[in-house]
């Protein structure tokens, strides 16, 4: 996989808010078709880096390659367009636009790319939307009628209706109920096996680290310590990764993965 | 990049159809019109190649079942060749899709007489509702006095800095400019009965009695009873509201209380600071029409305007302060679901409140009137 050219090359990467500093020297790859998983103690700037990639964040220093292209500066607004137009991105909060319903938050990206008629559109909108997972009849609900499990849907749903190459994910199974997170585990897996998506996922789900991602990068000391298979990383020496893992839902949860695997 | 050639499709021969190009959602936009036109066939049998496709997505997919459809519609049998395993699944997953989609999803058509009736049940609820909130403000008001709670000084102070301290410019400003505008118009009448001196009764009079205690609750529907709709109705979003709640502390004590005490002190002090300003604008341009000194202008006004005209215009003041407060946090409690119901909540708050103080002073015209005050 390594030999193929990164989708993502993040090199030397700085990050400040005010005085502190979040990223310093921060390299990393992402290559073509892979799930990656970044992980990392609470404000160790998991977030910030997916923000900074997805240009929301205007990093201090250092240079951030998506597509080949430099993101930081890419000369014209057409150029930094077709880029966004192969992405997708699924806020924690979902971020959806509470005055569309939706089906029309769903249709928006679609509406904005391309000229269809109505119905294409719509129907394309609701093949996502089932994709998901979600009842025909959230289809006419606004936002603030849905359950904090059924936003995260039409976000992922709304994330993925254009069909992007690389798709950011920011806390996508926080507040599902384990069957829930399952399902969508398995879904994020098909995506990527049908569509050929690569992803890049912040998580804190164990299940979800342990089933979906290739490579799980671990953020410490303003970089990243280690970007390795989690069966590997969870064996990794360096004391912030011990740490990470050393608390005793983890530990519950390696111990018995490792006897499946090893059995 | 994958936004060569857009999608297109050939008739290689009677029974054969050969697809190519970016069947993608930026590809196959072109072939909408083409599903219904272009595609006659009177064959049984029709086989699709798809060797041609570059890159076939969701959107894709979903353009290459409608040609299925169509041909199917026409009574043909469709296959597929030269399609790769991932186009086969990519198709199969939008296809299970597709199958699920009914109407369900599409909203019920209401027709105008039922929207109507609708929008009337609606806003004679929130008659109901307010007369309800207002209701439960005074209970809590009743309780504070008997000393249920405590008072929430800190909060007050907070409420009398910002409704009051900081709308002074404001207020001074523009009952300094009403000042100057009815006395502009005014003295261009007294001047052809030559009645100069009496613009000192008829604005002094008018600021006292109307003009400072309409302008100055005007200012505060605008600027404090919006500013209080977004503050609770953010909180209410925020969930804050129900934290307080599950700390055992009534949002309506906390919440509602502090405001209509601060504001029951800062309107009349505000009345009176525009009663000033609304003055000393009549007095500088009464001396630019009229040539009344300001001095002349003084002594006249200390013995034609008796003081009685200063407490009618304040004796309004406890009523537009609890009906600013009172609107202002209904409509605060009343935002539901989204930041789009926050906006029009706080227009609402703003219209509302202007509309029932204006009401308010109308109805203390009769009454002055009818008392002969």
């Amino acid at each position: 996989m390594e030999e193929r050219d990164p989708i993502i090359n993040i090199s030397g990467l700085k990050n400040c808010f005010g005085d502190q500093v979040v990223h310093e020297n921060l390299d990393l790859s992402i290559y073509p078709n892979e799930i990656v998983a970044i992980i990392g103690e609470s404000g160790c700037g998991k977030t910030t880096l997916l923000r900074s990639i997805l240009l929301l964040q205007k990093p201090s220093a250092g240079e951030i390659e998506v597509f080949g292209t430099n993101v930081l500066n890419t000369g014209s607004k057409k150029a930094l367009t077709a880029i966004q137009n192969r992405w997708g991105m699924m806020f924690q909060s979902g971020a959806l636009f509470s005055s569309l319903t939706v089906l029309e938050n769903i249709m928006f990206p679609v509406d904005e790319r391309a000229k269809f008629y109505q119905a294409f559109e719509k129907e394309i909108a609701l093949v996502k939307l089932l994709l998901v997972g979600l009842p025909l009849s959230a289809a006419s609900k606004y936002p603030s009628e849905l359950s904090g499990g059924m936003i995260k849907r039409v976000a992922l749903a709304r994330a993925l209706v254009l069909d992007p190459e690389l798709l950011f994910l920011d806390e996508p199974s926080a507040g599902l109920d384990p069957a829930g997170a399952a399902a969508l585990d398995e879904l994020l897996l098909t995506l990527r096996d049908q569509l050929s998506i690569t992803m890049l996922m912040v998580t804190h789900d164990l299940d979800t680290l342990w089933r979906v991602p290739d490579r799980v990068v671990f953020l410490g000391e303003r970089r990243v310590l280690a970007a390795l298979p989690m069966k590997e990383l969870v064996k990794h020496p360096h004391p912030s990764i011990q740490a990470y893992f050393a608390n005793i839902r983890a530990q519950r949860y390696c111990g018995h993965t490792e006897e499946e695997h090893h059995g | 990049m994958p936004t060569a050639a857009k999608a297109s499709f050939e008739w290689v021969s009677s029974t054969k159809l050969a697809l190519a190009g970016n069947w993608t959602i930026d590809g196959v936009h072109v072939l909408q019109k083409a599903v219904t036109k272009k595609l006659n066939t009177k064959e049984q049998k029709i086989t699709i190649d798809l060797s041609g496709i570059t890159r076939l997505d969701s959107s894709g997919s979903l353009m290459l079942l409608r040609f299925v459809k169509e041909l199917h519609a026409q009574g043909a049998n469709v296959g597929y060749v030269n399609i790769t395993e991932n186009m086969a699944a990519t198709v199969q997953m939008v296809q299970d899709e597709v199958a699920k989609i009914s109407d369900e999803h599409e909203p019920e058509k209401v027709t105008l007489l039922a929207r109507l009736g609708e929008w009337t049940v609606e806003k004679a609820g929130v008659a109901v509702d307010f007369l309800h909130f207002f209701g439960r403000v005074t209970v809590y008001l009743y309780m504070l006095c008997l000393g249920a709670f405590r008072l929430q000084w800190a909060m007050i102070g907070k409420v009398i800095e910002n409704t009051g301290f900081r709308a002074l410019p404001i207020v001074a400003l523009l009952s300094f400019l009403i000042g100057v505008v009815i006395t502009y118009q005014v003295s261009e009448q007294l001047a052809t009965y030559g009645a100069n001196v009496y613009i000192v009764n008829l604005t002094g009079v008018i600021t006292l009695r109307e003009f400072a205690p309409l302008v100055t609750a005007i200012i505060l529907a605008g600027r404090t009873s919006t500013s209080f709709t977004a503050e609770i109705g953010s909180m209410l979003l925020n969930q804050e509201v129900d934290a307080l709640s599950t700390l055992g502390v009534e949002p309506l004590e906390r919440l509602v209380l502090p405001k209509l005490i601060g504001l029951l002190i800062v309107t009349p002090l505000l009345v009176v600071w525009a009663d000033l300003f609304g003055l000393i604008g009549s007095m500088l341009m009464s001396e630019l029409t009229l040539a009344i000194k300001p001095l002349a202008f003084i002594h006249r006004f200390r013995n034609v305007v008796d003081v009685s005209h200063v407490w009618v215009g304040l004796v309004k003041t406890p009523f537009f302060a609890t009906t600013i407060v009172t609107v202002g946090c209904f409509q605060g409690f009343s935002v539901a679901g989204s930041s789009v119901s926050l906006g029009s909540r706080t227009t609402q708050s703003a219209v509302q409140s202007i509309f029932l103080v204006i009401v308010i002073d109308a109805a203390f015209s009769v009454v002055f009137s009818v008392l002969g005050v």
